[in-house]
């Protein structure tokens, strides 16, 4: 049985070695979630709408933001 | 440009220099547009394919007759090949500039032309579709009883026309209404907004696990920035914030009478009037509750956030009306066809239940 004060210890320990995974799921989602939205702004309606749009630059977007950063 | 002759015409002898500016820009303007147009002109386009193609030279010998009727070319005038007549506009086209008060830059444009089209002989249209387009042409001079000259670059503006329109319709439209909120709102109010999901979501990722999902999800569930930009919203898997049918929370397990045990709960008769559907008249699907009709689905996985891509279509495909039911409607619950939780998503109708409103 841990104490209470080891118990705290390891999870300080989980968290700080997981800060460079969670560092980069951060940094992947805001670099990505910016480049979606800039997209919706500087791309015409009919490229955002295309099919190939949707299932290239679309899904990668979004599995970045979503899956990846999120 | 040229200074104004104040006084030529004699009608306006104190015409305004602004004034003088501005007639002179719109006659530019009418003589830009009628030249871009005959660079387009099908009469054009037929003496320069012609040429290139080495074939017949009535398309020329045309477009000579009609631009010495237009008083462009001097009487008599004849020539080899459209670079010839090119080079003749060339030296008249002191007229031209004179009236534009302009290089003749068109003209650079017209011998640019001529050198792809050479470049693309190949592809060029066969005589015969040549010399359709020419009896086409005439046919509609005699009927509009104009020039074929005219004709020719009517059809040209048309053409210019309908790229203007279609850019307009395609193009400026939409980014007119894309860009609205930005102009409403302005840029800071509205990078503020869009910005508010990814900043949550990023600042989630630096916090202890167990605090994360809670952070995530009023992130996703706050109804602006994924929503508006085409993104899934994401929605809390915790038993509290589901709508339910008749289906109660573990809690009342048990303590009321007639109440059923069921894998994910307990399954409760629902009251008189609630039958089936559990929706009054004017009731407001939670779920559809701020958020668009035509909003795809969001794949819940136990307890936390986790929004997936649209993988409808990598689903096996399903008979015509089979459903995906939910488990009590399965006949895991007492009850088959009377909605749990999976059931009251929007487009899922249970047997016999109502759809959401």
């Amino acid at each position: 049985m841990s104490s209470g004060p080891q118990r705290r210890s390891a999870a300080r320990v989980r968290y700080l070695a997981s800060l460079p995974e969670r560092g980069l799921r951060a940094l992947s989602a805001t670099v990505f979630g910016t480049a979606h939205e800039a997209a919706q702004l500087a791309l015409p309606r009919f490229v955002r709408r295309s099919r190939f749009y949707e299932v290239t630059a679309k899904n990668a977007l979004r599995i970045a933001v979503e899956l990846v950063g999120g | 440009m040229k200074p104004a002759a104040t006084g030529e015409s004699g009608a306006t002898p104190e015409m305004g220099a602004g004034r003088v500016a501005v007639k002179k820009a719109a006659g530019n303007v009418v003589e830009i547009g009628s030249i871009a147009a005959f660079g387009f002109s099908p009469l054009w386009l037929l003496a320069a394919a012609s040429d290139v193609l080495n074939g017949t030279r009535v398309y020329l010998q045309t477009l000579e007759e009609e631009l010495t009727n237009a008083g462009i070319l001097a009487e008599g005038a004849q020539f080899g090949s459209v670079d010839q007549l090119l080079g003749a506009l060339g030296d008249t086209t002191g007229t031209t500039a004179g009236v534009i008060d302009m290089p003749p830059i068109e003209l650079q444009e017209l011998r640019r032309s001529v050198s792809e089209l050479a470049a693309n002989a190949t592809s060029l249209p066969r005589p015969g579709e040549l010399a359709a387009l020419f009896d086409g042409l005439v046919r509609t001079a005699r009927a509009e009883n104009r020039s074929l000259l005219e004709v020719s670059s009517g059809v040209g503006l048309a053409f210019l026309t309908s790229a203007r329109n279609v850019t307009r319709d395609h193009l400026v439209a939409p980014y007119r209404d894309d860009w609205r909120p930005l102009r409403n709102e302005g840029f800071g109010a509205y990078a503020v907004r869009v910005s508010g999901p990814i900043a949550t979501r990023s600042a989630g990722t630096s916090t202890p696990i167990g605090t994360r999902s809670r952070s995530a999800a009023s992130a996703g569930s706050a109804g602006h920035g994924w929503h508006s930009s085409g993104f899934e919203g994401s929605v809390r898997a915790t038993p509290e914030k589901r709508p339910h049918r008749g289906l109660r929370l573990p809690e009342a397990r048990g303590a009321e009478p007639g109440a059923a045990s069921t894998r994910r709960g307990t399954w409760r008769r629902p009251a008189p009037g609630q039958e089936r559907g559990g929706q009054e008249p004017g009731h407001e699907c939670p779920w559809r509750r701020g958020r668009s009709p035509d909003r795809r689905r969001t794949r819940l996985y136990g307890g936390g956030v986790l929004l997936l891509p649209d993988t409808t279509s990598m689903r096996p495909r399903r008979a015509a009306g089979e459903r995906r039911m939910a488990p009590d409607v399965r006949g895991e619950g007492p009850s088959s066809g009377a909605g749990g939780p999976r059931a009251h998503r929007p487009g899922a109708t249970p047997s016999g239940g109502r759809r959401c409103a």
